[in-house]
């Protein structure tokens, strides 16, 4: 039998009439990267609060290890947390700040400096340069290892990473973001990754739990939420997505541009066509082509992302930026059955 | 460029400075040209006695409403509740009573266990001061980030490791400035000491003694006595603040 890091079961949360979480269950395997990725105000903080201890739910259980632990205090969970804005103790200096989860378990001042060390070398900050720097004086980066070596000294089982990368700007966050990576393959420990950032979600998880509105909407793999999403919401969440709106009549699917072909319909008599704009072929041969005239055209360095009407209609297509196309151009836009998704509408 | 409306406003502002600073420089300097009052005023046991009274009961005072303020000033920081509006009015209520008027009233709750005692000297101190402190203190618990203690308290820290460790050290230099703002508000209290407890004289209540009954030259020794040391332990419990908190206050 498999035992969880940890696991969710039917969590439900109210702050005042709001319900915030809806009957959560989740289940996160030892050494996983976990991402729980949602729009702000989706309920995703709340869960990384409830996993701490920091809020209790209102029904359902926390479990780590298998043992339930919802009623535990934060203190006796054995977690680490990694806030946005790191919330470093700013009275303490860098060996302090990292050293104190072991200070409060009153480890031998030997061990507690040896483990600083590591752990500040872990995260790659130079323990003779940086050990006794007071917090003000590091960059958003170097606050940010800080955090990550505190968190992770007391070697917990699992460690909580609340948009830890939202302060820092675009370079070093994703710089960071590969840092994290790193150093999670390195200490193999459990990271739960909350994030309202796609990509970053899509880049470091080896599953992600996408949330909307309090409730899950898809756990799986970064190719399973990105190629085969569940519902509107993954597919219009998680990068571009074109949407045709479609009906099943004698057999036949007819959408909003035309007859179509689709490779395996879904049961319902009404759905929802969903193509990624890498999928939509211009002027190549697909299973389903439509005539199109091109409204727009974005340069994005190595790709152009066109507008194109169809019809009524508009897609949206990317396609490598050697291909020359201008707009008002009269073009074929098509698509295979195989890269189309069906949604309920 | 010249920046003629903030020289405006220092000059509004300068105008208040001066007023505040005038009485001051002019009791301390009119008393520099009669220094024997002055030696003779601190050769005087009534006056040395009365002098002592008003330090060590406005700092108990102060010791007081730290013990019971900086916790209530936690709770009025981090915490919701029923009623937490009407707290916070009950601390504020004694800056707007007249101090004649808790000198009464504290008569009326206490009677005898109060009147002319130190204790009353300290009740009515406590009573008028306290808020600096309670205040204070929960602004400087307003003012630490909460996730830092959340942060603590993974990292293990129970939530009393996590105020003495944590919140209590990050709000300390707030903590200090009202218990500092609370000592120079009760011994500066006259009102209230004058109708609790006249004995043991405090310094403030004996230069109102000396004023109704010798007049105003025969008070001031004694009022300058008092200003100089006021100004001395106060500004050295800001300069220390200072430090401590690594900025101005």
């Amino acid at each position: 039998m498999v035992t969880y890091a940890v696991e969710l079961e039917n969590v439900s949360k109210h702050y005042g009439s709001y319900e915030v979480l809806k009957d959560i269950t989740l289940r996160i395997r030892k050494g996983e990267f976990f991402s729980i990725l949602g729009p702000s105000g989706s309920g995703k903080t709340t869960i990384i609060k409830i996993i701490a201890g920091l809020v209790s739910p209102d029904r359902g259980c926390v479990k780590f290890n298998g043992e339930d632990c919802t009623n535990k205090p934060p203190y006796k969970r054995n977690i680490g947390m990694v806030f946005q804005d790191l919330a470093l103790f700013p009275h303490l200096n860098v060996y302090e700040n990292v050293a104190y989860g072991l200070r409060i378990r009153k480890v031998d001042e030997g061990e507690i400096r040896e483990k600083v060390f590591k752990y500040l070398e872990l995260v790659n900050l130079d323990p003779k340069i940086y050990a006794k720097r007071r917090i003000n004086q590091l960059s958003g980066g170097q606050q940010q290892r800080v955090a990550i070596a505190r968190a992770l000294i007391t070697e917990p089982s699992v460690l909580l990473l609340d948009e830890p990368l939202g302060a820092l700007d675009f370079k070093v966050r994703q710089h960071m973001a590969m840092e994290l990576k790193r150093i999670q393959k390195t200490v193999e420990t459990t990271f739960i990754y909350v994030t309202h950032d796609q990509s970053e979600a899509l880049t470091l998880s080896d599953r992600i739990a996408v949330i909307n509105s309090g409730k899950i909407e898809q756990i799986g793999t970064p190719q399973e939420i990105y190629e085969k999403p569940a519902t509107k919401f993954v597919a219009s969440f998680i990068g571009e997505m074109n949407f045709i709106s479609a009906r099943v009549e004698n057999g036949e699917v007819f959408s909003e541009i035309g007859r179509v072909r689709v490779k395996k319909l879904n049961g319902s008599r009404e759905f929802l066509i969903s193509i990624r704009p890498e999928k939509v072929r211009i002027n190549d041969s697909a299973e389903n082509s439509f005539e199109a005239v091109v409204e727009e055209v974005n340069y994005l360095g190595s790709h152009l992302l066109l507008k194109l009407r169809v019809g009524n209609a508009y897609l949206k297509a990317l396609t490598p930026s050697s291909v020359r196309i201008k707009e008002a151009e009269k073009v074929v836009a098509g698509w295979n059955s195989e890269d189309a998704i069906l949604l309920e509408a | 460029m010249k920046d003629n409306f903030s020289v405006f406003l220092a000059s509004l502002g300068a105008f208040l400075v001066a007023f505040l600073i005038i009485p001051i420089a002019v009791t301390v300097s009119t008393q520099l040209f009669d220094l024997n009052a002055l030696i003779k005023a601190l050769n005087d046991e009534v006056v040395l006695n009365s002098l002592f009274n008003s330090i060590f009961t406005s700092t108990v005072a102060t010791l007081i409403s730290l013990v019971f303020g900086v916790p209530l000033g936690y709770v009025l920081a981090r915490k919701n509740f029923k009623g937490k509006n009407f707290i916070q009015a009950v601390v504020d209520i004694p800056v707007t009573i007249p101090h004649s008027v808790v000198g009464i009233m504290l008569l009326f709750a206490y009677s005898e266990a109060i009147l002319d005692n130190y204790l009353g000297i300290i009740a009515a101190m406590l009573f008028v001061s306290a808020s600096f402190t309670v205040n204070s203190a929960r602004d400087g618990f307003m003012s630490v980030n909460e996730k830092i203690e959340y942060v603590a308290r993974t990292l293990g820290a129970s939530k009393v490791r996590v105020f003495f460790t944590i919140s209590l050290p990050l709000a300390l230099h707030s903590i200090f400035t009202g218990a500092i703002m609370s000592w120079a508000r009760a011994i500066s209290e006259v009102g209230a000491i004058l109708i609790v407890a006249y004995y043991p004289k405090t310094a403030q209540v004996l230069v109102m003694d000396y004023f109704n009954n010798y007049g105003l030259s025969a008070s001031r020794p004694i009022a300058v006595i008092l200003i100089l040391i006021s100004l001395v332990i106060f500004v050295t419990l800001r300069r220390v603040a200072v430090v401590k908190g690594g900025g101005s206050i």
